[in-house]
């Protein structure tokens, strides 16, 4: 009797090791190749050409009166703000970094930052009230009205661009570029910094009419430009897309987020929960019959015994 | 059968007095409010309640004021040590409710039902606990509910961890819930909770599985925060394995603490029984931590990231699961082999540090390794910490005085 | 579906629900398979009745 019950809790151990470490460990590229999701048609996207920005902040300003976010520290003509690589905060959700560019023999280039609107964002799926969703219309918009403030999100994004307003005490809440959703939605309307741009360095549009528009740009002048659209398929592919020409490591933006689209992660562990529920009852129930099954059989050994 | 429970009325006994002494009895432990009042005076509620003292406070300014006045959180850390060590740590550590449960329901091993209670006591208050600072850490914590009732997210593992978490809770104090009947005399409650223990504890161990992996399982989502000797799709696997060897060793040294400071007999027989379950456990522990030790190395070997071992954080890496995991699992195994019940016990202490170095390690140590912003948490964090702390221990020393925690109640004996 | 978000709320959303109703199922199997011949009438009694609703049930699914 031991044995065979010593035996079935090896299989059974084996077995739900063998289904946990499957189904545990991510799996990823057999997923997307059995689902491909084209994403919304005609969602918008922003193109910035690096090349083409001058520093000037002027998208800096509009994003600030646009969302009435609070006047900065330092106003936006002053230029003492370079020397240190900045991230947009819950004050400031786009912020313009200058960096040193080698390779234009001194003359400085500069980046504007904010979030990326990935086509398939972690923080959306990171979030557990859901506040956080990728619209048809290409914006990753946030719902302050359901956020419990847990900041999970802000941990997921690999490009680290979400801010919390700890400072307030009361209310909270996660800010982030949102593409002037408000605005978007209406018929001809433009975010505020491509605008502002004077001269056109960041650009609205339609993400598949700028992805032609950034190869064409590259094809046409191949010595200005790295030859890649950073965004094109970075986690999975970002709204926001960038042309450079120094590498796009050297303007801050980050060579290791890999291609994947991120919610793809965690995606065949939340596949374990179901697992679980349902084989954990099946399998303990029977662990404690045989338990049970032992015990009476102990039982009537001992009675046995005694006469 | 001595009775070295205090406070209780023995049965029989004339009730004068009505509803007050019912306080006297369930609540004073059988002494008039002056006697038990002057019975406070302990160092250790001095101790706790300094603490409090200072404490508190900061914990009314933490809401009064918000996060920025009393932590050291940024947009780029998000998480301090109210998530890695109140949350996940507390977690890991409170283990323990499950799996004596599991022991006890499921596998049939009645030995160890003596220490069964107490397991999951600690395993309710640990989640307790865990959920408190939780609400110290939410930005809106008045909307810990949300992901419950008001807008799911399904597609979070922390939308999974704070289901978990709820009904975890409610199932722990589901299990516990027949010493408290016993200590109220509600008899028919008690038959109640008492059938249902086994889907009780079945319901228990799957929330477990799902949840402490579930908190590991939170980090896939970073792959490039967390240093790559410490990211692994096993993140899961190995938060769930190692949670068992912590709640393992939590009894062991709960159930020693307990026995020396709450019961005041010296039954040779029940230090036997004690003994025996602390080795018992120690033998389980030194298994579950073998095979926890040998999945970090598998991997290590998947990711193939043996390159790093050599950099100071791979040392650190090499401290952890040398120091920490594969030297607990042999000195278990020494202490069994030689009845050594103080080796047992030390290294169920060495144990549960190098749990929550783990839990620390993954959300702070090495969580954003190579980047220059990092985090340390500020003495308000700690001094919170401190105090949910401390509460936890004075409500397990007050349940522990007047609930039929560690001995059965002489009404109702071990009759389950 | 036009993105993995929506794929992945929808089959989440289905899985979970799918799983706790299991449960449910998964006790009144137990108590179905748990009995033996000759245990307490109101066991019987009640796998009696369950067994009355479901057959009134299933041809009516026809």
């Amino acid at each position: 009797m031991s044995v065979s019950r010593r035996r079935f809790l090896q299989g059974a151990a084996a077995a739900a090791g063998a289904v946990m470490l499957n189904t545990l460990s991510s799996n990823p590229v057999q997923a997307s190749a059995v689902e491909n999701f084209a994403g919304h048609p005609d969602r918008f996207g922003m193109l910035t050409d690096t090349t083409l920005c001058v520093g000037c902040r002027a998208c800096e300003r509009a994003c600030n009166r646009a969302n009435d976010l609070p006047p900065p520290e330092k106003r936006f003509a002053d230029p003492s703000v370079f020397p240190e690589e900045r991230k947009p905060s819950a004050d400031a959700w786009t912020v313009v970094n200058q960096y040193e560019a080698p390779v234009l023999g001194g003359s400085p280039v500069y980046r504007k930052v904010q979030c990326m609107h990935c086509e398939e964002p972690a923080c959306v799926s990171s979030c557990l009230v859901g506040a956080l969703k990728k619209t048809p219309e290409g914006a990753v918009v946030y719902n302050e009205n359901v956020c419990i403030g847990c900041r999970y999100c802000m941990n997921a994004c690999p490009f680290t661009m979400l801010a919390y307003s700890y400072d307030d005490p009361v209310h909270p809440a996660v800010r982030k570029c949102v593409m002037c959703y408000d605005r978007i939605v209406k018929d001809g309307g433009v975010p505020a910094c491509a605008s502002a741009c004077p001269v056109q360095a960041t650009i609205f549009g339609k993400r598949s009419e700028l992805l032609e528009i950034a190869r064409s740009r590259i094809k046409n002048n191949p010595t200005r430009y790295v030859n890649h659209i950073y965004g094109e398929h970075e986690a999975g592919g970002t709204g926001w897309l960038y042309l450079s020409t120094v590498p796009f490591e050297n303007i801050g933006l980050p060579a290791n987020v890999g291609k994947q689209p991120y919610p793809e992660f965690t995606r065949d562990f939340l596949l374990s929960v179901p697992v679980v529920l349902v084989g954990w009852p099946a399998l303990f129930m029977g662990l404690n019959a045989l338990s049970k099954r032992r015990e009476k059989l102990a039982l009537e050994n001992k009675d046995g015994e005694k006469k | 059968m001595s009775v070295n429970y205090r406070g209780l009325i023995r049965p029989g006994a004339a009730i004068a007095g009505g509803e007050r002494s019912w306080i006297r009895e369930k609540i004073f432990l059988g002494q008039s409010t002056g006697e038990y009042l002057k019975g406070l005076i302990t160092p250790f509620n001095i101790i706790a309640a300094l603490i409090f003292w200072v404490g508190i406070p900061v914990m009314v300014i933490r809401f009064a004021e918000g996060l920025a006045a009393t932590t050291n959180l940024t947009d780029s850390n998000p998480w301090g040590i109210w998530i890695g060590f109140d949350m996940m740590s507390g977690v890991a550590l409170a283990a323990g409710g499950y799996v004596i449960a599991s022991a006890v329901y499921i596998f049939g091993l009645k030995e160890y039902r003596p220490v069964a209670r107490a397991a999951v006591l600690t395993g309710f208050l640990g989640y307790l606990l865990a959920v408190i600072g939780l609400l110290f850490d939410l930005g809106r914590p008045w909307r810990l509910p949300y992901p419950m009732f008001v807008s799911l997210g399904v597609t979070s593992v922390l939308f999974l961890v704070a289901w978990h978490v709820a009904l975890y809770l409610t199932t722990q104090f589901v299990e516990f819930s027949p010493a408290v009947f016993e200590w109220l005399g509600w008899k028919r409650w008690r038959r109640w909770a008492i059938r249902i223990a086994l889907g009780a504890t079945i319901f228990g161990v799957m929330l477990s599985t799902l949840h402490q992996s579930a908190l590991g399982a939170l980090f896939l989502l970073m792959p490039g925060k967390l240093h790559p000797l410490w990211y692994s799709p096993l993140i899961p696997v190995f938060f769930f394995v190692s949670s068992v060897a912590a709640g393992m060793s939590m009894v062991v040294i709960e159930s020693m603490l307990s026995h020396r400071i709450f019961l005041n007999h010296d039954d040779a027989e029940h230090s036997k029984k004690l003994e025996n379950i602390t080795f018992g456990l120690g033998k389980a522990a030194s298994l579950v931590l073998f095979t926890y030790f040998w999945l970090k190395i598998i991997g290590v070997m998947h990711s193939n990231t043996w390159s790093y071992i050599g950099t100071p954080l791979g040392n650190w890496f090499l401290v952890e699961i040398l120091g920490f995991v594969l030297l607990p699992s042999l000195l278990f195994l020494y202490a069994t082999r030689r009845r050594s019940v103080g080796l047992v016990r030390f290294t169920a202490v060495i144990t549960v540090i190098g749990i929550i170095m783990n839990r620390l390690n993954m959300s702070m140590i090495a969580f954003r390794w190579d980047m220059p912003d990092r985090y340390v948490p500020a003495w308000s964090e700690i001094l919170i910490t401190v105090t949910i702390l401390t509460f936890g221990l004075v409500l397990f020393k007050w349940i522990v005085n007047r609930l039929p925690v560690l001995e059965p109640h002489p009404e109702y004996g071990d009759d389950h | 579906m036009y993105t993995l978000q929506e794929f992945m709320q929808f089959t989440k959303g289905w899985e979970y629900v799918i799983a706790i109703g299991f449960i449910f199922i998964f006790m009144v199997f137990w108590r179905l398979l748990s009995e033996s011949p000759g245990s307490k009438k109101k066991q019987n009694r009640e796998t009696r009745g369950l067994l009355s609703v479901i057959s009134s049930v299933l041809p009516r699914i026809k």
